[in-house]
């Protein structure tokens, strides 16, 4: 710029000594000026002074002000403009030069936005170009990437929870920056179910998804003061299970096995400990919990209901921390820190059940002889070799173990490894490549002398996948993508142990699967309309060996099997193809509003063989084949997304319809325990499920909750070509996981520097039931005649929860900081002691022989105070 | 497996019931039989009835005058008479003989059910009954524990696959008879081997006189029972199913979609006692 001034023939000014600011507004005399004349007066009147080389300027161009009163900045853009100038303003100086031709170049600045603490990235994160509503989104792994002109910009980057941080940058050459943000410290550290920038509920394409943030400290406990991974998100619209006693969320209306799982990329097949009272996730290794339930985008599949995406911390690159606790069901530890400093990190956390749980059958009077206990471990590390490498590995190991009298031993968990490898092919691409190893199995032991023999089945998927994210512009991304993998599923064997006399082996075929897709997504930018299109293509082989048993008629039975058919290893039984359109829009009305709509297609190859109420930890899985064919989703949604008062309170309204199709049911009386011809237990039968879902948020202040509200049906319709596939004659009737209204408010109070309170409070209509019309009597013991499935309900849910937490003090008597921070949480499960209905007995009265009645059933029907002390060095 | 009732502290959780009153659907009346013949000598016995509102006084409504026949596959047929409201017995020689096929035919007004064939199934002999015995908190003095017995019975199962059993336990001559007391087995993993029946849920005291009936069951008649057990036990627990309609073998000639409840059977028992010797 100087070199300009040197070189410049025309100097315009007055006053030398310009160190007064530039005037705001500006007053113009004339309506039309010649750009020397403009000049002038601003000059006389203003004392500004312009700088600039001879040929940038023509002075007798004329110029017409939009205004006789306006602001210097205002007056230098319409100058700009006209003129195709830059300028910029310094003290009372204002310096004119040509726009670059170079600027219509596109120059990339793309980086990782990460926390100034411990190093994490930041997923979701913001990042806007001041003044314009342009920006992106910080990804998985807390890159962004954003390509612009060449040119000035200040950059801002958001994220809920963090002081928003902004930074001037020259962009002339493709660059790196990497955002380091704080945490705000004066919020409430509270786990709130939160959006990531702060207005991403308008601003973010896809609907019907929510997002709760695991910090460091102090989350709500749920249930015997555990924070839960899962049980909080049944706190969320649309989102219920079956009951205290049972295994697996229900999203919209799906049944459980139709929500992926997954723990950093990996399936994860049972997420439940203790019979589905915690959940397998250990909150202090976890980073945040994606759900999706609305619109699935197309990197993910294999399920049709929701995506459920948890994802580990890192572990801190600064610093070695401890963190711990311990509580009436578990005891935690946590080890984390830098492997080397602000290149890699490691976390390690490990989690137990203290109490053996004793659990008591309802039928026999031995307590005592039965006994449960959990144990998980999670690791994660990270390296980064050089700026444009980084790689993870992590994994998870868990067991839930159950012991009766002494004899029969039961174990299961989930296995994980993940091998991921994150690298930048150029500023604007990024790639990811995976390679996922994910287990489940059960095994079971019995001691019993002559009739000993252990049981296993056993699911194995390896996967292998690779993600490429392409930011083109601020307005256009693409992700594409492909993978392939392997599951190898052994249904179940039964072997004699050597002390046993009686027992014969059984075991059942292994099956394999071969399951590979393909996907692309656009995301685009229009004007005001943000539209995420792409597809997925998946696919399944079932592959050998192994037999198929042909059957005479639709009517499958073991009596009517007329051939078999055997097929060699690696040969294809049976394959399948999907397409699977997914598109998400939104329009935004304003700045805070806007509307959303979606339609996906979604396809699901394995599922899960369970009759009872609700999946139990024994339940095999089962790769579509010959007979049990995929089921297919289409979920159609729209809703009104508002934010109010700057983004401190969200709310919404989705509306949704599904439409399901080759859903698994049951013949009455199904036998799946080993069985070999299971597809003569199974019918087919078709669903729809549709729903309004409210919600509103406040997540600022020293108030934060939400409430939620959503109004639902969704319906089973099962008619087969005979009446024992048939059920309620063919007619729609509603699935188990029907529930009409839920409602659920959540508050958090901060009460003072150390002490904070939290409120739960859920009602939710009763889940369907079937109730008997008539008794009879059959081998002298009177016995209930049930009608049609499903007509009616158990009595409403509601609960109400409280809890309490009271921070360490910070302070040292002498006054000096304490370097361990710790806090204790005390809470209370079902306040009023409500005695829910888990289910209706019908049976004959104790007191009155010949009687029968309706007992209700409720598994907690007491207030349930706990308390847990954690801590972190 | 999961009629499980969480006890982590006595204090804290326990599982509650409470008799409640619930708006039911509207009574069908419908007929149910009970009907079996063995290889033992007779009469052999049948019974119908039909069912009653569920909240209804009264127990299910006997009904009398139907023509009952038992019919088997070698073109004999045996009328039952009426001994009792909705009881029918037939000639006290008449007795099921192995491997053959048997059917029950019955008219009511006009009428006419008919039951599909079921085989009289060979059943192996109980070789002997020895006992096993359990500490258990004594329930009168919680701070005492006594000895209880269970028997254990020996058996040679045959060769022949696919064979499906119901174990009676008596105490005493009365038999152990609640929904959980129905003891099923088939030879699925025992098939051809010498094995032993733990009868753990029986307990007894010295003394107790122990008597235990091997029945032979086909696998519809299996079938029904499990169904039977699953709607009488497992309902309303997490593990529990869907509740459903005891469908059996007896059906409306005239009219398949009428509703028919209950089975008849053919079955060979052996059996074998022991006292308890402390």
């Amino acid at each position: 710029m100087r070199r300009l001034l040197g070189t410049s023939i025309l100097l315009l000014w007055l006053n030398l000594l310009g160190f007064s600011q530039a005037p705001k507004q500006l007053i113009l005399q004339k309506s039309s000026y010649s750009i020397k004349s403009l000049f002038r007066e601003l000059n006389n009147n203003y004392n500004l002074e312009f700088a600039f080389s001879n040929n940038v300027v023509n002075l007798k161009s004329t110029y017409i002000p939009s205004n006789s009163k306006i602001s210097l900045e205002e007056l230098l853009k319409e100058l700009a403009k006209q003129n195709n100038l830059d300028f910029e303003i310094n003290g009372q100086t204002i310096y004119l030069r040509h726009r670059k031709k170079t600027e219509s170049r596109l120059v990339t600045i793309s980086g990782i936005i990460k926390d100034k603490f411990n190093g994490e990235a930041l997923i979701g994160a913001h990042v806007t170009i001041e003044g314009s509503t342009q920006g992106v989104t910080s990804n998985t792994y807390g890159f962004y990437s954003l390509s612009l002109p060449a040119g000035n910009y200040k950059l801002q980057a958001t994220y809920t929870g963090y002081n928003d941080l902004s930074a001037s940058v020259d962009l002339r050459a493709n660059s790196k920056y990497d955002f380091v943000m704080e945490e705000q410290v004066s919020r409430l550290k509270e786990v709130v179910v939160t959006a990531r920038e702060p207005d991403a509920n308008v601003i973010d394409v896809i609907p019907g998804k929510n997002v709760l943030h695991f910090k460091s400290e102090g989350d709500i406990p749920y249930f015997l003061g555990e924070v839960d991974v899962l049980q909080g998100s049944l706190l969320l619209p649309g989102i219920n299970n079956l009951g205290e006693d049972s295994n697996g969320i229900n999203v919209r209306g799906g049944s459980a096995d139709q929500n992926l799982i997954l723990l950093d990329e990996a399936t994860i097949y049972n997420a439940s400990h203790f019979y589905g009272l915690i959940s397998v996730f250990n909150p202090e290794s976890v980073n945040d919990v994606e759900i999706l339930k609305g619109s699935i985008p197309s990197q993910y599949g294999g399920r049709i209901s929701s995506v459920i995406n948890i994802r580990q911390k890192e572990g801190n690159n600064k610093e070695f921390h401890m963190a711990g606790g311990i509580g009436l069901v578990a005891a935690r530890l946590t080890l984390e820190g830098p492997i080397k400093k602000d290149k890699s990190s490691f976390l390690i956390a490990g989690r137990r059940s203290i109490l053996n749980l004793a659990i008591r059958n309802a039928d026999f009077n031995n307590i005592g002889n039965n006994r449960a206990n959990f144990e998980d471990f999670n690791f994660k590390v990270n390296l980064k070799p050089n700026e444009k490498n980084r790689l993870y590995v992590s994994g998870y190991y868990g067991n839930d173990r159950n012991e009766t009298g002494f004899e029969t031993f039961r174990r299961w968990g989930n296995r994980t490894l993940t091998f991921r490898w994150n690298r930048l092919l150029s500023e604007k691409l990024f790639s990811n490549f995976s390679v996922i190893l994910s287990q489940y199995s059960y095994r079971v032991t019995d001691l019993r002398e002559a009739g000993s023999f252990f049981g296993t089945s056993r699911i194995i998927n390896y996967d292998t996948k690779l993600d490429y994210s392409y930011f083109l512009n601020p307005n256009n991304k693409f992700n594409f993508g492909a993978g392939t993998g392997l599951i190898r599923l052994n249904p179940g064997d039964r072997l004699p142990l050597p002390t046993s006399g009686s027992t014969n082996p059984v075991q059942l075929d292994t099956e394999h699967g071969f399951n590979s897709f393909l996907y692309a997504n656009h995301e685009t930018r229009v004007s005001r309309l943000k539209l995420a299109y792409g597809f997925r293509v998946s696919s399944l082989h079932n592959i050998g060996a192994g037999d198929v048993y042909v059957y005479d008629s639709e009517i499958r039975s073991t009596d009517n099997i007329i051939d078999t058919v055997s097929y060699n290893t690696k040969e294809v039984i049976k394959s399948y193809i999907g397409f699977e359109p997914r598109i998400a829009a939104n329009v935004q009305l304003n700045s805070s509003m806007s509307i959303k709509a979606s339609y996906n297609r979604n396809y699901q190859y394995l599922h899960l063989i369970s009759n009872t109420i609700s999946p139990a930890p024994t339940d095999i899985w089962k790769i579509s084949d010959t007979y049990i064919k995929p089921t297919r989703a289409d979920q159609y949604s729209i809703g009104l997304f508002k934010n109010f008062k700057n983004n401190e309170i969200e709310t919404y309204v989705d509306f949704y319809y599904q439409d399901l199709n080759n859903i698994l049911e049951y013949k009455t009386n199904a036998d799946l325990l080993l069985n070999e011809t299971i597809e003569t237990e199974i019918i087919s039968g078709t669903g729809r499920s549709y729903g309004l879902e409210l919600m509103a948020k406040k997540s600022y202040g020293s108030l934060q909750g939400w409430v939620s509200y959503s109004l639902s049906r969704t319906e089973r319709k099962v008619q087969g070509p005979a009446p024992e596939l048939t059920i309620n004659d063919g007619k729609y009737f509603p699935a188990n996981s029907d529930q009409t209204h839920q409602f659920s408010c959540t508050g958090l109070y901060s009460l003072s520097e150390r002490l904070s309170g939290s409120a739960n409070f859920i009602f939710s209509t009763g889940r369907p039931i079937t109730l008997p019309s008539d008794k009879f009597e059959f081998n002298d013991i009177i016995i209930p005649h049930f009608t049609e499935r499903n007509q009616d309900r158990l009595p409403n849910y509601h609960r109400l929860d409280l809890s309490l937490k009271l921070q360490g003090r910070k302070v040292k008597k002498n006054g000096k900081i304490k370097k361990r921070i710790d806090y204790w949480t005390f809470s209370v499960y079902n306040v009023y002691a409500r005695k829910n209905a888990f289910s209706y007995l019908f049976r004959e009265s104790e007191v009155n022989p010949g009687q029968t009645e309706i007992v209700k059933y409720s598994i907690l029907p007491t207030a349930i105070p706990a308390i847990t002390y954690n801590f972190r060095l | 497996m999961r009629k499980w009732v969480i006890y982590i502290l006595s204090l804290f959780l326990v599982a509650c019931e409470e008799v409640v009153i619930v708006d039911l659907p509207d009574s069908e009346g419908l007929l149910v039989v009970e009907g079996w013949i063995y290889n033992q000598e007779g009469p052999q016995e049948v019974q119908l009835s039909r069912s009653v509102p569920f909240y209804s006084s009264s127990s299910p409504t006997a009904i009398s005058d139907a023509v009952v026949f038992i019919n088997d596959n070698f073109g004999n047929s045996y009328l039952l008479t009426e001994t009792s409201p909705g009881v029918y017995h037939t000639d006290s020689s008449v007795m099921g003989i192995l491997g053959r096929l048997y059917s029950l035919e019955i008219q009511i007004d006009e009428r006419r059910y008919r039951s599909d064939f079921e085989r009289l199934k060979n059943v192996p002999v109980i070789d002997s009954i020895a006992f096993g015995s359990e500490f258990v908190r004594d329930p009168d003095n919680p701070f005492q524990e006594i000895l209880e017995y269970f028997p254990i019975a020996f058996v040679d199962e045959p060769d022949s696959e696919a064979d499906y059993y119901r174990w009676k336990v008596y105490q005493n001559g009365v038999l152990f008879n609640e929904p959980e007391d129905i003891v099923l087995q088939t030879d699925r993993f025992i098939n051809g081997n010498a094995f032993q029946n733990e009868l753990k849920e029986f307990r007894f005291n010295p003394q107790d006189s122990v008597s235990i009936e091997l029945l032979s069951l086909t696998r519809e008649s299996y079938d029904f029972f499990r169904l039977f057990v699953r709607q009488t036990t497992d309902l309303g627990t997490a593990s529990g199913t869907s509740p459903a309609i005891l469908r059996g073998n007896i059906r409306n000639e005239d009219n398949p979609n009428e509703d028919v409840i209950g089975y008849f059977g053919a079955s060979a028992i052996t059996s074998s006692y022991k006292i308890v010797q402390e």
